[in-house]
């Protein structure tokens, strides 16, 4: 595409415009870049310190407490089927979550000198998000023989003791993403990247620690851990807008 | 204002640095090349808010805001890349997040306590040519104008405007072409 023909009236007018735009800004300029000064003098706190470091390292920091959750959870209070269960299958469960997260987490830390993510790019990794979970929950099972599989039969309970579980394993990577980002307050796009982020470390998390392979407690603990988030952000930044509107 | 005097100094001593090289000396820890930006971006991006929110008294810290932003951005920035796009980019994200928080589109012709951007005045043809531009950028839709507004009024080349906007630069080019059109049919209607 060239660029459009030249009309030497408009020219005339958006070079006007042009003028308008360059022209000196009221005074007390040094006065506001005294405020400003002052504003990045102030910038010393501990979010201030973590969001200056460079993406790279905020993004190390992410992948850093990613790994020391799904480690502690392996570690301290893993299944008790871990070393019995397939291989392949837990790459997938617990893998997939945590890789994930990892790449909602980076997307939503872009710096804001970079511009917002697309609306087709955030709704294609939430829908990701919020199928794979899903999908690894209506599966068939790996083997309902392996110790723990079937659960203890208080179906209703055993949900929610995984949820709180998951969700208390998502909240670490979910401050630490809050905390990472910079720039202006995330807006529904960016806030909803890095609640699924966070979401998903917690996904990861109750794969490394939950045996019960019964679908209808994978999909009412384990799967609802991401939506569960969405509608969080979603009340939280309709709130945020709700309460700027009446200010 | 010791300071102050200093920072105007470094400017004018120093007429020749571009704003990468201002923005990297400060990222090495030249504190005077951050106000030298400031004073070189700052009236211009003043016109963009103003133009972007509408409302005179919302500028200031908004302005203030993308500087700051910048501030934290620094370690990010890399000797190559070009500084005008990272400031408009984050200007306009502080400039979205304002208006979204406060529940308003924004963009408007004239600036909501009755001010409008003076210039030394012309002749009432050119004058009532340049409202109807105003106005007709005001009705454009939101990706062409801004198109218009960062390439023909903020001055930034058509590469830059697409990394501002996370858009391709051909795609940029038919924004630009299809806005320009509309401005100039909207001059042909007098």
């Amino acid at each position: 595409m060239s660029e459009p023909t030249p009309d030497p009236r408009l020219d005339a007018v958006l070079e006007r415009l042009a003028d308008e735009a360059s022209s000196e800004g009221p005074d007390g300029e040094d006065a506001r870049l005294d405020a400003l000064r002052a504003a990045v003098q102030a910038d010393t706190g501990l979010g201030a310190r973590l969001q200056s470091l460079s993406t790279p390292v905020r993004v190390g920091v992410l992948v850093a407490v990613v790994l020391l959750v799904a480690g502690a959870v392996a570690i301290l209070n893993p299944r008790p089927d871990l070393a019995l269960y397939p291989r392949l299958r837990l790459l997938f469960e617990a893998a997939l979550p945590g890789v994930l997260a990892l790449v909602l987490g980076s997307v939503g830390l872009r710096g804001a000198h970079r511009p917002a993510p697309g609306r087709g790019m955030v709704l294609g990794l939430v829908l990701i998000s919020v199928l794979v979970p899903v999908f690894s929950a209506l599966a068939p099972p790996a083997d309902m023989m392996l110790p723990g599989a079937k659960g203890q039969g208080a179906f209703g309970k055993e949900a929610l003791a995984c949820f709180l579980y998951g969700a208390a394993a998502a909240l670490p990577t979910g401050l630490v993403l809050r905390a990472l980002h910079r720039g202006p307050p995330p807006g529904p796009a960016r806030f909803a990247l890095l609640g699924l982020g966070g979401a998903l470390a917690g996904v990861l998390a109750l794969q490394l620690h939950c045996p019960i392979a019964r679908p209808e407690h994978l999909m009412l603990s384990h799967a609802l851990i991401p939506v569960v988030a969405l509608v969080v952000v979603f009340l939280l930044t309709r709130g945020g807008a709700s309460r700027g509107r009446t200010k | 204002m010791l300071r102050f005097l200093r920072a105007i100094l470094s400017a004018v001593a120093a007429p020749t640095r571009t704003d990468e090289e201002l923005f990297l000396a400060y990222r090495d820890g030249e504190a005077a090349a951050f106000d030298a930006l400031f004073l070189r971006y700052e009236a211009r991006l003043r016109r963009f808010v103003q133009r972007k929110v509408g409302y005179v008294n919302e500028v200031d810290e908004l302005v203030q805001q993308t500087f700051l932003h910048l501030h934290r951005s620094r370690k990010d920035f890399r000797a190559g890349a070009p500084l005008r796009p990272w400031l408009y980019t984050i200007c306009l994200n502080v400039c979205r997040h304002h208006l979204r928080r406060k529940g308003r589109r924004g963009w408007s012709v004239e600036l909501h306590d009755g001010v409008t951007p003076t210039v030394p005045p012309h002749d009432p043809v050119a004058d009532e040519d340049a409202a109807r531009v105003r106005k007709a950028l005001a009705d454009l839709p939101e990706h062409e104008r801004l198109v218009i507004e960062l390439h023909w009024l903020q001055g930034l080349a058509f590469r830059e405007v697409a990394e501002v906007l996370g858009a391709g630069l051909s795609a940029v080019k038919v924004r630009a072409h299809r806005g320009y059109k509309r401005l100039r049919a909207s001059l042909g209607e007098a």
